[in-house]
């Protein structure tokens, strides 16, 4: 047969469909360009007495360019700098092939120390403004409130919302002091670090609740390990009730009233569910071999544990409602310490591939692995609160850090923080 | 005497040796009473053992209000250009020029459709809100130079991001080129079409 004759039997349906119809002709996009989108912050107008202790578009600009999504122009090669929407000429804009300008002012309000900066967001492709908004905030704290535009920007232009003024809490411990184990949090700049506690003794596995307020870990300070949660806003701590032997890995219910942890007052490790209203631990796992890190489905009604019943560590799901226990890891000899994304479609976990650990991520339904690092001891993986970002503890040469990639493993960063052992990082929430 | 006492030394070695194997091996733990006692917290033990930070995370609130959001997501182009394309268009006359190397209309028409979706592809930066599933429809105006003069919604994913990533590039191609083609099947086909875009991950 004549392949023109093939070829139009094979398109003639498409189009006698498209066009019939419909009456018009259909053309698909499924596909885009990873460019990232060019981004200008004009500086924000001051408009109070004290002059400024930082510049609002510095932080903005490099918030918004720290994971490779936007690439911000500088204020050198910018031909004009507007603080209002008539000051726009977006021709001066659009010569430097720029998709989104961000221009605003700070103003003082009412109340003494406070101010508030009003910002557009233009999209200059199409000329016109597509966002105003107003963020009010304290004069002495004008970097979380630059995190704070930076986060709302961020969700006006690519959907999700931005993770600029969430914190990370990890362990530290410092070689050449004494040896103290700190549990901190900082910016996801590595800035702002702060101390929750301090311990002679280890300190293992913060996790932050779903409210940001409260902060589970196990530590060692009585000499065995035990479960706490600590209150980040009052400072006040509880112990939950001590079993014998291993009480470790915490991991808080989406609605903060439950913990689920690992236990082994029964011989073997298993995962139990702790009820914080009531005080007292349901085993909510029973398996001759060792169950443990748990984690908790953002819906609730499931939780991942690594377990090597099958005689290698490998991952499992069990749903809590129906009492069943799945499988969900196949590839390889070592799958552990999985962590739900935010929208509970997928997973990330440490994979063992030619005997170096690295961190991959799986779709829950299809069972697709992407293996996103490429370095050797990648471990206790963290996802950030928007689901596009995970940080997980590694070693550059001997040295101990944190350091990140994006989930679609475009774009790695690493977090600087202070020097010394640091390990388990956890991502707190979005604080509302 | 010397001997006495180096002999003295060695049986209570030998002998201590004995003790401490034969309570292990019966596990007799009078020997290791130092574990049993854990009832004293290791705080009470070593001085500041343990430092709370009281109230590390500030709450200062940020109080945030939208005062307007504006985003009427509806296209037209500034029409004064409009009536200087359409003259534009009858001078060029794209009448008569065809490519020789396509054979059927149909084939033509795909062959430009490809070349319509590829120019607005290399213009469309994806939001990461995008995802499998997601469909918005535009309704897209040409004149025969393949300039847009309208792009109509006519279908929104329900994701604003998206709606204006999509829309940002079809703006963003401004005119579509290489689309010679005879004025019929302009008229027909390409005066009007619909764009669809519509993630595959």
């Amino acid at each position: 047969m004549n392949i023109d004759v093939i070829k139009l039997i094979i398109l003639f349906p498409i189009i006698f469909l498209s066009t019939s119809l419909l009456g018009q002709l259909r053309i698909e996009v499924t596909e885009g360009i990873n460019d990232p989108v060019r981004i200008a912050i004009s500086p924000i107008g001051w408009n109070l007495k004290r002059p400024s202790s930082l510049y609002i578009h510095d932080v903005i600009s490099s918030d918004l360019a720290s994971f490779g999504e936007f690439d911000s122009i500088s204020t050198n090669d910018m031909l004009s700098l507007p603080q209002k929407e008539n000051e726009v000429a977006y021709r001066d804009w659009s010569l430097l092939k720029v998709d989104y300008l961000i221009i605003g002012e700070a103003s003082k309000t009412e109340e003494a120390r406070s101010l508030e900066v009003n910002y557009s967001i233009l999209d200059v492709v199409r000329k016109r403004v597509i966002h105003r908004a107003r963020v009010q905030g304290s004069e002495e704290d004008l970097e979380s409130l630059a995190h704070n535009m930076s986060d709302r920007i961020y969700k006006e232009i690519n959907g999700i919302p931005g993770i600029f003024s969430t914190k990370i809490a990890y362990i530290n411990r410092e070689r050449d002091s004494e040896g103290d184990y700190y549990l901190r949090f900082c910016d996801i700049n590595g800035k702002n670090d702060q101390i929750v506690l301090t311990s002679k003794e280890p300190i293992m596995s913060p996790d932050w609740s779903h409210d940001g307020n409260n902060i589970a870990y196990v530590s060692f300070e009585d000499g065995t390990s035990r479960i706490y949660i600590q209150d980040l806003i009052s400072g006040k701590r509880k112990g939950l009730k001590l079993e014998n032997g291993i009480n470790s890995s915490p991991t808080w219910s989406p609605k903060g009233s439950h913990l689920i942890a690992v236990l082994s007052k029964a011989g073997n490790p298993d995962i139990y569910k702790y009820d914080l209203n009531k005080d007292r631990w349901i085993q909510m796992t029973n398996h001759f071999a060792i169950d443990t890190e748990p984690d908790w489905s953002p819906k609730g009604d499931k939780f991942l544990f690594t377990s090597n019943r099958s005689g290698s560590p490998q991952i499992y799901e069990k749903n809590i409602s129906k009492n069943t226990v799945r499988r969900k890891t196949f590839l390889g000899d070592y799958n552990a310490r999985a962590r739900y994304t935010s929208d509970g479609r997928s997973f990330v976990f440490v994979h063992r591939k030619d005997g170096d650990f690295h961190i991959a991520v799986q779709n829950i339904k299809t069972g697709r692995v992407r293996v996103l690092t490429n370095t050797e001891l990648d471990e206790s993986p963290t996802i950030s609160p928007n689901g596009n970002l995970i940080l997980y503890a590694t070693k550059n040469g001997t040295k101990d850090i944190l350091s990140g990639i994006t989930i679609d493993g475009s774009t790695k960063f690493s977090l600087p923080t202070i020097s010394g052992e640091v390990r388990d990082p956890s991502w707190s929430p979005l604080f509302k | 005497m010397i001997n006495y006492y180096s002999g003295f030394f060695i049986s209570l070695l030998l002998h201590l040796g004995l003790l401490f194997s034969f309570s292990n091996y019966f596990s007799i733990d009078f020997l290791s009473y130092e574990t049993n006692i854990t009832s004293i917290p290791a705080y009470v033990v070593y001085e500041n053992n343990l430092k709370i930070v009281e109230k590390p995370l500030s709450t200062k609130n940020k109080y945030i209000e939208v005062t307007k959001e504006k985003n009427i997501l509806e296209e037209t182009k500034d029409v004064s250009s409009i009536l200087e394309k359409l003259e534009l268009e009858t001078e060029i006359g794209i009448l008569g020029i065809s490519n020789q190397d396509l054979g059927t209309d149909l084939e033509k028409i795909l062959f430009y459709s490809s070349l319509i979706r590829e120019q607005i592809m290399l213009n469309w930066k994806k939001p990461k809100s995008s995802k499998l599933g997601m469909q918005a429809e535009f309704i897209i105006s040409l004149v025969p130079t393949g300039e847009i003069i309208e792009i109509e919604i006519k279908k929104r994913s329900g994701d604003e991001a998206f709606d204006r990533s999509a829309l940002q590039a079809i703006n963003k191609v401004n005119r579509f080129y290489d689309l010679q083609m005879p004025r019929k099947m302009f008229d027909e086909n390409f005066r009007k079409f619909i764009v669809i875009f519509s993630p595959k991950e």
